[in-house]
């Protein structure tokens, strides 16, 4: 996929930009994904995440979705099924292609 | 999902209501094992034909981007299948504008998932709800927000009452189970019984009241949102209306979503009108699945693949389906949020802390508690209980 194609990295219709939010509870730890905020500004995300996260957090670190490049994920495009006859037995040749 | 037909009417071993907008009637619906996965709301896209006041989705009639597309979608389904999800709820904006919904559904139901849709029902011809049935869809919830006058005011759209109507009944026509989806307001809560009564007669027999929460446009309306007083007065009409109902050999099935001070509130109806033993059995079988399924028997994807707590909670995702499968994004307590919620009763505060029906109701929402206080574990501002059904003589500071 083209990353300009990114699904991932297209701007909502209503005004309002994802965030993607990064949280450490302890400086040893490393940052973790934990998730994304949804506002119409920055400082409004940041109030959000800080209200989410900010009790435990030693640091939240906040990036516009649209601005992350990302490369692999989850292949959602699902392999076609194999059609199953009357009887229960299915076309394919390999005998450990399941139906379900 | 509080059944109170089944909970009240003589019912309440047996039944659906906990699987979230799941009628099945071969399904426990007060079960002694706590439900392990959740039931997915799918806003399958964001596009709507309607513009309503209260849309948690913030539906428009332009097309977004980002949508998943159809092989992305059964890629979904795929993954959700994998996770043992039980129930998809096909929702929007409005399902029914995407072309492949059919295809869909007949995708999931082969993968062994049961689909339900959650529609405004104004594109709902026959042979739409025709092929649907036939494509396996289980039920079929049609949203109606009023009388004819004050629905259509609500839906942004003259003409979308007698639409949703013609779309229940070329449900009905065809065999299709169909439900009333209603979401209770100041400005509607005067109609909920003439228009229980419009649609027994149309034919329809399961009625869900949903109490408004305060996420996409239904966070511009909270002021709209019944008072304590209205909230009791609308709750209790709805256990009287569904015991007179009974009463009268007419078998109708009533849910009350989206507030759990109703858990509490039924229980001590049941006490005042049933009897203490029909309200001790009532609380246990509550206690077993009973309260808030944020984050834990309730799950939501966005048209975009963005996995939220709740259909209701819009502003925060958890993770994306195109990045992880939606199990590993469900599963990851490493997320302290997630993992605080599902303990959510170690971090509840003020009166929540020492209400006796806690266990039954969990702090109901944590988003509406969020929008009204800026506290993620404080009260929610739609409990109307009192210190006495709470079980404490005063009100503690908060």
């Amino acid at each position: 996929m083209d990353r300009d194609d990114d699904p991932r990295r297209k701007a909502r219709i209503d005004g309002s930009r994802q965030w993607e939010v990064f949280y450490r509870e302890q400086s040893a730890d490393p940052m973790r994904h934990v998730g994304g905020v949804t506002a119409p500004s920055l400082d409004i995300a940041v109030e959000q995440a800080r209200t989410l996260f900010g009790d435990d957090s030693e640091s939240l670190w906040l990036c516009p979705a649209d601005e992350i490049v990302r490369l692999g994920g989850n292949n959602l495009r699902a392999p076609e099924r194999t059609p199953v006859d009357a009887t229960g037995a299915t076309d394919a040749a390999d005998p450990e292609v399941s139906t379900e | 999902m509080i059944s109170i037909s089944k909970l009240l009417c003589g019912r309440s071993a047996e039944g659906d209501g906990l699987r979230y907008d799941d009628p099945d009637e071969n399904y426990d619906q007060i079960r002694e094992e706590k439900q392990k996965r959740p039931v997915v709301v799918w806003n399958t896209t964001r596009r709507c034909n309607l513009y309503c006041e209260h849309c948690y989705a913030g539906a428009d009639l332009d097309p977004a981007q980002g949508e998943l597309s159809t092989a992305e979608a059964k890629g979904l389904i795929d993954d959700l299948a994998a996770y043992d999800v039980p129930v998809l709820l096909f929702s929007g904006g409005e399902p029914l504008v995407r072309e492949d919904l059919v295809e869909l559904v007949e995708y999931a139901t082969d993968a062994g998932i049961r689909a339900v849709l959650s529609t405004n029902g104004t594109l709902i011809t026959e042979e739409k709800a025709a092929a649907l049935r036939d494509a396996g869809l289980s039920y079929a919830g049609v949203s109606v927000d009023g009388l004819r006058e004050r629905n259509d005011r609500f839906r942004g759209k003259d003409g979308a009452f007698d639409a949703a109507v013609r779309g229940i009944e070329n449900c009905l026509s065809v065999g299709l189970k169909t439900g009333l989806r209603y979401t209770i307001t100041e400005h509607n809560a005067a109609d909920m019984e003439d228009v229980v009564d419009l649609l027994y007669d149309v034919g329809v027999d399961r009625f869900c009241f949903y109490h408004l929460d305060y996420g996409g446009r239904g966070g511009d309306i909270a002021d709209a949102d019944l008072d304590d007083a209205a909230q009791r007065r609308a709750v209790r009409r709805l256990f009287d209306m569904t015991r007179e109902y009974h009463d009268a050999g007419e078998d109708i099935e009533t849910l009350l979503v989206g507030n759990y001070a109703d858990s509490a509130y039924v229980v001590e109806y049941a006490a005042d009108e049933l009897g203490q033993e029909h309200a001790d059995e009532i609380h246990r079988y509550l206690r077993v699945n009973g309260g808030d399924p944020t984050g834990e028997r309730v799950a939501d994807v966005d048209y975009r693949g963005d996995v939220h707590l709740t259909q209701f909670w819009q502003s925060y995702s958890l993770g994306n389906v195109r990045d992880r499968p939606f199990g590993d994004i469900w599963d990851d307590e490493s997320n302290p949020l997630l993992a605080k919620l599902r303990e959510r009763e170690e971090h509840l505060t003020g009166k929540c802390v020492t209400c006796q029906y806690q266990d039954v109701c969990r702090g109901s929402s944590r988003l509406r508690a969020l929008a009204a206080t800026g506290e993620l574990f404080g009260p929610d501002p739609q409990c109307y209980l009192t210190p006495e059904e709470r079980g404490v003589s005063a009100e503690p500071a908060d």
